[in-house]
């Protein structure tokens, strides 16, 4: 199988959410317009996040760093493996997934995980947590002011 | 053989990585561990019974004492050494333990 991007340009956004949900409810919708989940992803992914939240405390990587969430949900809502990042123009507030009770704020990325029920792609978040924890890359990631500029930080990662 | 139990909310993503990197490192250390992942709404007393070692991400209310020992494995998710390998002695640790 030839060698497939972990990003797409066309899955790659820049919003103004002012909470989770507001991202939930946005993006499942055009997932679901895409053809990317089922109509059941958006009402998992919420609950998911509130049993099982996914932010990633970045300040153990550096003091000024964003933090960052990998929303994700059971297999069976998802039609396909793809990574969806989401830059956030306001920082948010994720629980953290090493420590629920903990709140994370700015929270500015979301990375958010479509794990299909046909693929085993385990290394996905492994991937995510490489580039998370490059400071160069989140560097540039806070650089980037349009979808094509946050492409590119991203492009030379494979599946 | 060491069986060892990984946990997260979806048993995708987080459990794997923690399961790969388990075995990978447990390996390298001379022991043989095998790993499985899954979703912790899944978890049952029945299930644990049959497993040595516990490693979620971060201690869930699973409804029941859990009487295997249990190593919070979150930090293995950063793959940098200086977080997982406080991991991987402490579960080192639960192995020795166990006299197995």
């Amino acid at each position: 199988m030839p060698e497939q991007q972990l990003f797409e340009e066309n899955l790659i956004f820049q919003e103004d959410f002012k909470d989770i949900d507001e991202a939930f409810g946005t993006m499942a919708k055009r997932f679901a317009q895409a053809n990317l989940v089922k109509n059941s992803y958006e009402e998992s992914i919420k609950k998911r996040e509130k049993e099982f939240p996914t932010g990633i405390d970045l300040s153990i990587i550096g003091g000024s760093l964003p933090n960052v969430a990998i929303p994700h949900t059971e297999r069976e809502h998802c039609k396909v493996t793809k990574v969806v990042l989401v830059k956030l123009n306001q920082g948010i507030s994720i629980g953290n997934m090493m420590n629920p009770v903990q709140r994370l704020q700015n929270v500015r990325y979301l990375f958010m995980i479509l794990n299909s029920a046909d693929s085993e792609q385990a290394g996905i978040l492994s991937k995510i947590m490489g580039i998370v924890t490059n400071v160069d890359d989140i560097n540039a990631l806070e650089k980037a002011e349009t979808i094509e500029s946050l492409y590119k930080v991203v492009e030379k990662y494979k599946l | 053989m060491i069986n060892v139990l990984a946990a997260c909310g979806a048993g995708v993503n987080s459990s794997h990585q923690i399961k790969s990197a388990i075995e990978e490192e447990m390996s390298n250390r001379g022991y043989q561990v095998q790993a499985d992942a899954v979703m912790i709404k899944d978890i049952t007393e029945e299930l644990i019974s049959k497993y040595d070692i516990f490693t979620p991400i971060s201690t869930p209310d699973v409804g029941f004492k859990i009487n295997i020992p249990i190593v919070e494995a979150g930090p293995i998710l950063y793959r940098i050494p200086a977080m997982s390998r406080p991991v991987f002695d402490n579960l080192e640790e639960a192995i020795k333990g166990l006299n197995k």
